[in-house]
């Protein structure tokens, strides 16, 4: 689904037998680019990248964490054609493409404000090809960048508008669940990056809707299935991920794990509650006024290992229901839970639940950064440098209307 | 696709500055080299921010990747006087310069800003021009301009600004980063009498035409370098003390500016471009003075010592650059404060290997906390990571501060200024290259600019008393102040 595997007949050395990822890599300077394209690198890992599909683009000289230099940058000389090009060729090595998905920053300036314009032009572009799906990383608060909030506001509003479904995740959650679950005491940006990856990668693993399905492997969730049952309405796209276990790498062989009580029993408690790492769950809490918009979530939960007697396909998903605590909004559709799973494992996990939940605290979260970016406003600071790269007063307003629409539509559930 | 960055001496404090960063430059990235299959050393991409590498006998540019052949400083030397660049030429940095880079006279501007900015800034103007071309144009993606230059002299101040307005007019896109070494604010050991007049003149132009100004104080670099603030271990100290004092003052402006740029050069995990600096520091265009502040000072500090806990050392390092002692700006007797500030913005830059991120924000986070920032602003801080190691070879941190700090350096200047102008001293030797006006005008605009740093607590958030839009976090989350939609 997400690599290109060569013919075993052509290839020889190990290095051209190993899957290649469909991905285009674009950025504004060549340093991180050359390092997941480094030969060196690509032996750790078991796939690599395809050189052709990395793009540097630009003078070369930054977005400079300002999302209206990195946004404006999509149409300066020949930057859309090389990147839709880019697109276009894995687009043409797809035998049956279903989605795109675009990983950026929230709030850098390159991420953030080309990844903005990457997502309308492949919207604009390819719209009949595959929905869009979008996951965003939200910076630390202490530090990164300081105008976080202008950039968060302009991408939220500017996604809202283009994509069909945003995952929100956050570089800080990511720190804490490092520590707590990982257990690693000063978790390092690559620690951050492989955390996130994993919560990431539960949601988006191949699993299926019924027993009979996985038995003769049709129609697998995906992007399109995600997107389409956890966004009823084209007013609520803001999605957040839950996952479980989260543990030391070292540990996972040893953890037997339950389903009912276990794997399920804690994603539920995570999302009624409104926790985003498992070491943090509250369990006296009965509940937190966590209300959900339509369609909450999906579980694409558990791959679990085939051979035990713990049936992942006989795991009842009734915790969910609306009786058990979840408050659904009326204006949802008749089954706002769905259940994905699979017999193959996902990493070395025993068992392993995503919860994939379209839900009104964690969008009110990552919508709250519209008001951070409405107080400076106020105040005017560093409207001079967005308003030089062409984001003047008429785009701020949109934006403010974008953002507060979805606040208040996430307020009202 | 390298990022370069031309950098612009002018002036006798301008080009010694200059001496003490190109060997500094050099030495750190012969430290870090990369080598080829026969262990030769290669031109890295690294390496082409600060240098061209020309081949000697085509002329062409040879690009990262290539054998290092023939290193050039992008630079621009300029001084109204030969002494400093003849110096320079006849040193062991000379094959780094081609005299095509050199800009000189021989009279001098005479201590006079007035002198350097009309008179020689007419004169020079299209060699000048031309000299940047010819570095601005090997240059794939020329990042910024960097003016090394003082501001109580007058070719450094004078011509030094008057050729910022020419960067400004002719490479508007590309930033323009001045470091200005202002006179000692308490004026002593100060023998240029008109300084106070050179600084506020040459400010009005910084004010106007730079994108960000570190300013350095004088006598700051003085207390420093003889603590061996430098870093280059015991021979700074004797040096310092010895014959050339100089050497080790211009050694801690090369520091500050390495490791300003350690970030875009080298390989960390969290990369900070020079646009990124201003992004995020410059609220407001006029506002652009970001003092600076180096950690560790001096030898014996724990930054040196290896084998330590990193969160303890990076405490450590927080604690310095955020103490009087590593400002580079003084107050009275003393470095400036920041704790006794209200701060606008503020860039964290850390230099070395394996610091985590987590730590790195935990301390942040105490900071964020604890200083005076307005509300608006309650993140504040930008932050850079680099995990290669400054020449000293230990882990270091670097500040840069917009804060109403500076305002102490810019009131003793305006005290300083108004004590030669009431009695219109000296003012007749800048007449003859300009009107007076200038004077009244310069004045103003630095007034001004005191102003809006004093104003930095009480503007936005609609509130009209300006302590209730100083926050501190506690206590601006606990009342949940927010825009009601």
């Amino acid at each position: 689904m997400y690599f290109r595997v060569p013919s075993s007949s052509t290839s020889s050395s190990t290095l051209s037998s190993t899957p290649t990822g469909r991905a285009v890599l674009i950025d504004t300077e060549p340093k991180v680019i050359n390092k997941c394209l480094d030969s060196k690198n690509q032996k750790l890992r078991n796939f690599k990248y395809d050189p052709r599909s990395a793009c540097c683009v630009g003078d070369g000289g930054g977005a400079g964490n300002n999302w209206a230099r990195g946004n404006s940058l999509f149409n300066v000389g020949r930057v859309r054609e090389e990147i839709l090009d880019k697109i276009r060729r894995e687009i043409e090595r797809n035998d049956r493409l279903s989605s795109f998905h675009i990983i950026s920053s929230l709030a850098g300036g390159t991420g953030s404000g080309l990844g903005c314009a990457v997502t309308s032009g492949v919207k604009d572009s390819f719209s009949s090809k595959g929905l869009c799906m979008n996951t965003v990383v939200s910076p630390f608060s202490s530090g990164e960048v300081i105008v976080q909030d202008y950039n968060a506001a302009l991408t939220l509003a500017s996604l809202l508008r283009s994509s069909d479904g945003i995952v929100v995740m956050d570089n800080e959650v990511a720190v804490r669940k490092c520590k707590k679950g990982w257990r690693i005491e000063r978790p390092k940006m690559d620690d951050v990056n492989r955390v996130m990856a994993e919560g990431l990668g539960g949601a988006l693993k191949e699993s299926y809707a019924s027993k009979s399905d996985e038995a003769s492997r049709v129609r697998p969730h995906g992007i399109p299935t995600l997107v389409s049952h956890c966004v009823p309405h084209p007013s609520y796209k803001l999605l957040s991920i839950l996952h479980v276990p989260t543990m030391p790498r070292e540990s996972v062989e040893f953890t037997r794990d339950t389903w009912e009580g276990g794997v399920v029993g804690r994603l539920r408690q995570m999302s009624r509650t409104g926790c985003e790492v498992e070491q943090e769950i509250k369990w006296g809490v009965k509940e937190e006024m966590q209300k959900f918009s339509p369609s909450p979530h999906k579980s694409p939960p558990a791959p679990p290992p085939t051979r035990r007697t713990d049936d992942v396909w006989e795991v009842p998903t009734s915790p969910f229901d609306s009786g058990f605590g979840y408050v659904y909004p009326p204006q949802n559709p008749s089954s706002p839970f769905a259940c994905h799973r699979t017999y193959s494992k996902y990493r070395s996990f025993d068992k392993h639940g995503t919860l994939i939940q379209n839900s009104s605290l964690p969008a009110l979260k990552a919508l709250g950064r519209v008001e951070g970016a409405m107080r400076k406003h106020e105040a005017g600071a560093y409207l001079w440098q967005y308003e030089r790269e062409g984001v003047g007063e008429g785009e701020w307003e949109e934006v403010w209307n974008t953002g507060t629409e979805a606040l208040g539509n996430y307020r009202r559930l | 696709m390298p990022r370069e960055i031309v950098t612009i001496q002018v002036g006798q404090c301008g080009n010694q500055i200059g001496r003490s960063f190109w060997s500094r430059a050099l030495h750190e990235h012969a430290e870090n080299a990369k080598y080829d299959g026969d262990s030769r050393p290669v031109f890295s991409e690294a390496m082409s921010t600060f240098f061209r590498n020309v081949n000697m006998s085509t002329k062409g540019e040879m690009y990262a990747g290539s054998e290092i052949c023939d290193l050039k400083a992008r630079a621009c030397l300029i001084d109204m006087e030969d002494g400093v660049l003849a110096e320079t030429m006849r040193g062991p940095l000379k094959d780094l310069f081609s005299t095509a880079q050199l800009l000189s006279d021989v009279s001098g501007a005479g201590n006079n800003w007035a002198h350097g900015f009309y008179e020689y800034g007419e004169k020079y103007q299209d060699l000048f021009l031309e000299l940047v071309r010819s570095q601005a144009e090997p240059c794939d993606s020329l990042q910024s301009f960097f003016l090394m230059h003082s501001l109580g002299g007058g070719t450094g101040s004078g011509l030094g600004t008057r050729l910022l307005e020419l960067l400004a007019d002719n490479y508007g896109g590309t930033y323009r980063f001045a470091t200005s070494v202002l006179p000692s604010s308490s004026g002593e050991g100060d023998d240029v009498i008109t300084s106070p007049y050179n600084s506020v003149l040459a400010l009005n132009q910084l004010t106007e035409h730079a994108d960000a100004v570190l300013p350095i104080d004088n006598a700051r670099l003085s207390v420093l370098s003889s603590k061996g603030a430098s870093g280059s271990g015991s021979n700074a100290v004797k040096s310092a003390k010895g014959r050339d004092g100089f050497d080790a003052m211009n050694n801690v402006v090369a520091r500050l500016l390495t490791d300003l740029t350690a970030s875009m050069r080298f390989d960390g995990d969290l990369n900070t471009d020079l646009n990124e600096i201003t992004t995020n520091l410059v609220p407001f265009p006029r506002m652009h003075y970001l003092c600076p502040a180096l950690a560790p000072m001096g030898l014996g500090s724990h930054g040196s010592r290896g084998g330590m806990n990193s969160s303890v050392m990076v405490k450590g390092l927080f604690r310095d650059c955020f103490s009087p002692d590593c400002s580079l700006i003084s107050m009275g007797e003393t470095g400036v404060n920041v704790r006794n500030s209200s701060v606008l913005a503020c860039g964290v830059f850390v230099r070395g290997s394996g610091i985590p991120i987590s730590d790195v924000n935990a301390n942040v986070a105490r900071l964020q906390a604890e200083l005076r920032m307005p509300n608006w602003n309650r993140e504040g801080f930008k932050i850079g990571l680099c995990e290669v190691n400054g020449l000293e070879k230990r882990s270091s941190m670097m500040t840069l501060t917009n804060s109403d700090m500076i305002n102490g350096v810019f009131e003793s200047l305006v005290e300083r200024f108004n004590k030669l102008y009431r009695r219109k001293a000296n003012v007749h030797h800048y007449t003859q290259f300009c009107d007076a006006g200038i004077f009244d005008e310069a004045l103003g605009s630095l007034e001004q600019l005191i102003q809006d740093y004093k104003d930095v607590g009480t503007r936005g958030g609609g509130a009209e008393r300006g302590e209730d839009l100083i926050w501190d976090a506690a206590e601006s989350q606990k009342k949940g102040r927010g825009v009601a939609f």
